[in-house]
């Protein structure tokens, strides 16, 4: 005598054994077994052959796996150590920020927007260097397709937390310039490369929504991204040690041109044309 | 009767996106749902293997064009409702513009040849 519960138990476990993890999408796949079986069994079916035509529509376990097995993206270890690096880097600034603000020698909104923006402009970095990966394995033939996608996810996904970290600092930081220098805007080189990265940024988030940009495009443009962040936080410096407003600029002056030099070199490594993905 | 327009898997595949994001363009739906009415609209000519429309599901909330919802049915039981996001307006729109074009292509070519 056939019984449809153990049958769709053992369906399960097989769907298990053939790789597909038990969760929400076993738990969707059986929903839609028990349907296809019910519209069967209206049609006149009975319960043995309804639960048979039913799994036979739905695939076998091994190809149903396999299809997903396609859609998952595997993260590449770059990408992978950049987002620990990244986030251990904000967690020990925000670890040095706190003793200060709990004794009061730190204005709270101040300590948010230095966060805010030391997050966003190493998340742009993060991203630019994304961008780099991309162009030298493309250019070197190894860009895979694991590697592009986790690339283009790294990416897309980045992207809109770089800007709104960026965008977060600079409102705060008009906050914070409103409440101690009477204005919020003041044209300040730093003022002034924050807006710019920002910009940039967004471009780099609603561009490839809107506009038929390739991947390498987006990726070129997290390079120009990493790029303007680069002038906006030491180049900035450098402007204002100039005219004499701050004087702890000039020490960088070499790291500017070193990572500007990196950075323009890469641009148009990627700007020329590059071999197609390979598939892996 | 032979089946004339029994259509092949490269072409029921190529279709499987603009079909899904049209179909939840008209409203939120579900995977079973989804497959019948595909069935329906093509005089059961697009056979989609019903297992494999979920990995398509999938790949698309991934990629932001649409989303899902779990909601609880009379008999207890959870069910997956997909529904179009903005993005996923934007996908159909350029594969629709994409479609259009191939389809217009043809039609041109065909125009007046009987095959």
């Amino acid at each position: 005598m056939f019984d449809l519960e153990p049958s769709i138990t053992e369906w399960r476990r097989q769907m298990r054994a053939a790789g597909l993890k038990a969760g929400r999408r076993l738990d969707e796949l059986e929903n839609h077994l028990r349907e296809e079986i019910s519209a069967l069994k209206s049609a006149g079916a009975s319960d043995a052959v309804a639960f048979e035509q039913a799994i036979a529509r739905l695939g076998s376990p091994h190809s149903v796996s396999t299809e997903f097995n396609k859609i998952r993206v595997v993260h590449i270890w770059p990408v992978k150590i950049g987002w620990t690096l990244w986030l251990a880097a904000i967690l020990l600034l925000a670890g040095g920020l706190t003793p200060g603000l709990l004794a009061g020698r730190l204005d709270f909104v101040l300590g948010a927007h230095i966060l805010s923006v030391t997050a966003g402009y190493t998340g742009a970095m993060l991203l630019g260097g994304f961008g780099i990966l991309y162009v030298v394995w493309g250019r070197s033939g190894r860009l895979s397709l694991a590697r592009q996608q986790s690339l283009n996810r790294a990416v897309h996904r980045f992207g809109p937390l770089a800007a709104s970290l960026v965008i977060t600092g600079l409102l705060l930081g008009m906050l914070w310039s409103r409440q101690n220098l009477g204005r919020y805007w003041g044209w300040d080189p730093k003022e002034i490369g924050g807006l710019c990265a920002s910009t940039w940024l967004v471009a780099l988030v609603v561009m490839p929504r809107y506009a038929r940009l390739r991947d390498r495009a987006v990726m070129l443009l997290g390079i120009g991204g990493s790029t303007v962040v680069t002038l906006a936080w030491f180049g900035s410096n450098l402007w204002d040690t100039r005219r004499g407003l701050r004087a702890y600029g000039s020490e960088t002056c070499w790291l500017l041109a070193v990572l500007l030099g990196i950075h323009l070199v890469f641009l148009v490594m990627g700007m020329t044309p590059a071999r197609e993905a390979r598939k892996s | 009767m032979y089946n004339a327009a029994m259509i092949e898997k490269e072409l029921v595949a190529a279709s499987t996106e603009p079909l899904i994001l049209s179909l939840l363009a008209k409203g939120e739906s579900y995977g079973y749902e989804l497959i019948q009415e595909v069935k329906r609209l093509s005089g059961e000519e697009i056979q989609w293997t019903d297992g494999m429309l979920y990995p398509v599901l999938h790949r698309m909330e991934d990629s932001g064009w649409i989303t899902a919802r779990w909601v609880e049915m009379e008999n207890g039981r959870k069910r997956k409702y997909y529904s179009i996001k903005e993005d996923g307006h934007q996908a159909l729109k350029k594969k629709r513009e994409q479609w259009t074009v191939i389809s217009s292509v043809l039609g041109g070519l065909w125009k007046g040849q009987h095959v």
